[in-house]
């Protein structure tokens, strides 16, 4: 495509360069920006320098932070001994959001995935262990994702916390609530009967 | 019981508008080069297994200058009537109805209508690599068993991790079995219940593929198969262990059920290069009907057998003895087709 100005098809290439956008969806972009006032378009390009240069990752768990601690970890109401592991931010707020856990994170920033170049040392795993070392965490929850990816990557950390002396355990799988058995394919409903909980009321 | 005995095609590949009733037993479809005989052994494919055998891009099985084909066919399956619908419009997607009722996900069909096709094309069974003996075994355990295709999947899928965490190692030259181990540990039990599984499939088909053999044969010839397979001494995991420095310097996994191989032998050499052609449609047909055998004990139900350019390399007396094994009551349904209709005597014969 030909573009009347450089500046906008500079803008275009930029915008292009993000996930789920296209060239199309990027210059539809590039042209409301241009037809706001100058003000708000300034305003949008200061929050993106800003994320540029003032984000940070939470020295403990590498959640982002505006401070070297993040908000979770130095809370006092957070229990200490209680670490759940993630993938990335997006499931750290995920489960904020369930408003049913009280422990601390740690973010590996991916799973294992050798096809994709990621090996263990490109994780946050080192710190993770060293955080473990400490001893104040007794339990682990590990909360990946149910891809063989995530299945590797939870084998690999349990296999490497297993010297110390922490309890690991994993989120269930099986049937979403609210859903109907007959609907659920034979892996989901064969993994709920074999991972099945005793009964409460 | 199952048999299918009405098809109509519309449209389909060389075929306008057709309609052809089938009788339980043997079907001989005869005719010339290019009327169309194996078109409609694909239709029936289509309607069992929601694909074409030869031809997996649907717009190319449209006919000239047509823009959709429909295909009809009622089957008889434990004296139910099943009216089966295929339907595919050029740029549209595949419809498919069991009585009249469209299928959400066209897979849930599959297994339904059980079916085992022979092709010319299927001599690579014997002539061909490994891979298409595994191919042969994958398909027929797949049919039978869930868990099967599930775990052979994963294993695929594992071995690739595997594969590229070797490479990965190669290009930063580093090396770390525990993460072999990693994956290793995860494989094993999925390459122990593919190679038991395929032990148990190899078992069950090997009297009855000699016994076809000699029925199709007339006669004792020096034939043999073999699974051969190192899981039958070791376990995955001290095999993949002792290849560690083997797989680091190949960059791919040497040890798994991706290199076991179900050997033909005539007189203890491969069939491929000391079996005649003929013997070596022999061992196809042979291995073809002990396929049959084996999914009819385990899912009780006889699958239909299309077999495309029977006698193609068969002497006459073969051709014989064929024809009477397949009357026999040891296959279901057979539709065949064949160029010339004179080695046919009292079969239902369906002339193009």
């Amino acid at each position: 495509m030909n573009y009347p100005s450089q500046v906008l098809e500079q803008a275009v290439n930029e915008f292009a360069k993000l996930p789920g956008i296209g060239k199309k969806t990027a210059l539809r972009l590039a042209l409301h920006l241009i037809k706001r006032n100058k003000q708000e378009l300034l305003l949008f390009s200061d929050s993106l320098k800003k994320l540029a240069n003032e984000i940070r990752y939470c020295n403990l768990c590498h959640n982002v932070s505006d401070n070297e601690v993040c908000n979770i970890c130095s809370s006092f109401s957070r229990k200490k001994e209680q670490l759940c592991v993630v993938e990335d931010l997006r499931d750290v707020m995920a489960i904020e959001n369930t408003q049913q856990y009280f422990g601390i994170y740690h973010v590996l920033g991916g799973v294992i995935n050798p096809m994709e170049g990621i090996g263990p040392e490109t994780l946050n795993l080192e710190s993770l262990i060293r955080r473990v070392e400490i001893g104040e965490i007794k339990e682990i929850i590990l909360a990946l994702n149910a891809t063989m990816e995530g299945d590797t990557t939870a084998f690999y950390i349990s296999k490497k916390l297993q010297p110390f002396n922490v309890k690991i355990s994993s989120i269930s799988r099986g049937i979403a609530v609210g859903g109907e058995l007959e609907y659920a394919d034979e892996i989901t409903l064969g993994r709920a009967i074999t991972s099945r909980v005793n009964y409460g009321v | 019981m199952l048999y299918i005995n009405k098809l109509h095609v519309v449209n389909f590949k060389s075929h306008q508008d057709k309609e052809i009733i089938f009788l339980p037993k043997l079907n001989a479809i005869c005719g010339n080069n290019g009327c169309g005989k194996t078109n409609l052994i694909d239709a029936i494919n289509y309607l069992c297994l929601t694909k074409s055998y030869f031809n997996s891009i649907d717009v190319q099985n449209i006919k000239e200058n047509e823009n959709y084909f429909v295909l009809n066919g009622s089957f008889m399956r434990k004296a139910n009537e099943e009216h089966i619908f295929f339907g595919y419009a050029d740029g549209g997607k595949k419809v498919l109805k069991k009585n009249s009722i469209a299928y959400e996900k066209i897979n849930e069909h599959i297994g339904l209508l059980p079916l085992i096709t022979n092709a010319p094309s299927d001599a690579a069974i014997v002539t061909g690599g490994s891979i298409e003996r595994r191919k042969f075994i994958d398909s027929t355990l797949s049919q039978t068993d869930a868990v099967y295709l599930v775990s052979l999947m994963k294993y695929n899928k594992m071995m690739e991790q595997r594969n590229a965490q070797l490479k990965l190692f190669e290009k930063n030259n580093t090396f770390d079995s525990s993460l072999l181990l990693l994956y290793d540990e995860q494989i094993a039990p999925l390459n122990k219940y593919v190679h038991d599984k395929r032990i148990h499939f190899f078992n069950a088909i090997y009297p009855l593929f000699l016994m076809n053999y000699v029925a199709i044969a007339n006669k004792n010839e020096p034939i043999n198969l073999i699974y051969n397979s190192e899981f039958k001494e070791v376990d995955y995991l001290i095999a993949a262990s002792r290849n560690y420095r083997r797989d680091m310097a190949l960059g791919y996994s040497t040890s798994g059920i991706h290199k076991d191989d179900m050997e033909l032998l005539f007189n203890n050499q491969p069939a491929k290069k000391w079996a005649s052609q003929g013997q070596q449609k022999t061992i196809l047909l042979a291995l073809r009907i002990a396929q049959l055998q084996y999914i009819e004990a385990e899912i009780k139900i006889k699958p239909i057998l299309l077999l495309d350019d029977i006698f193609d390399r068969l002497d006459n007396t073969r051709c014989k003895s064929l024809i009477k094994l397949l009357k026999s009551d040891l296959v279901g349904q057979v539709i065949t087709t064949h160029t010339s209709e004179e080695i046919f005597e009292n079969e239902h014969k369906i002339n193009l």
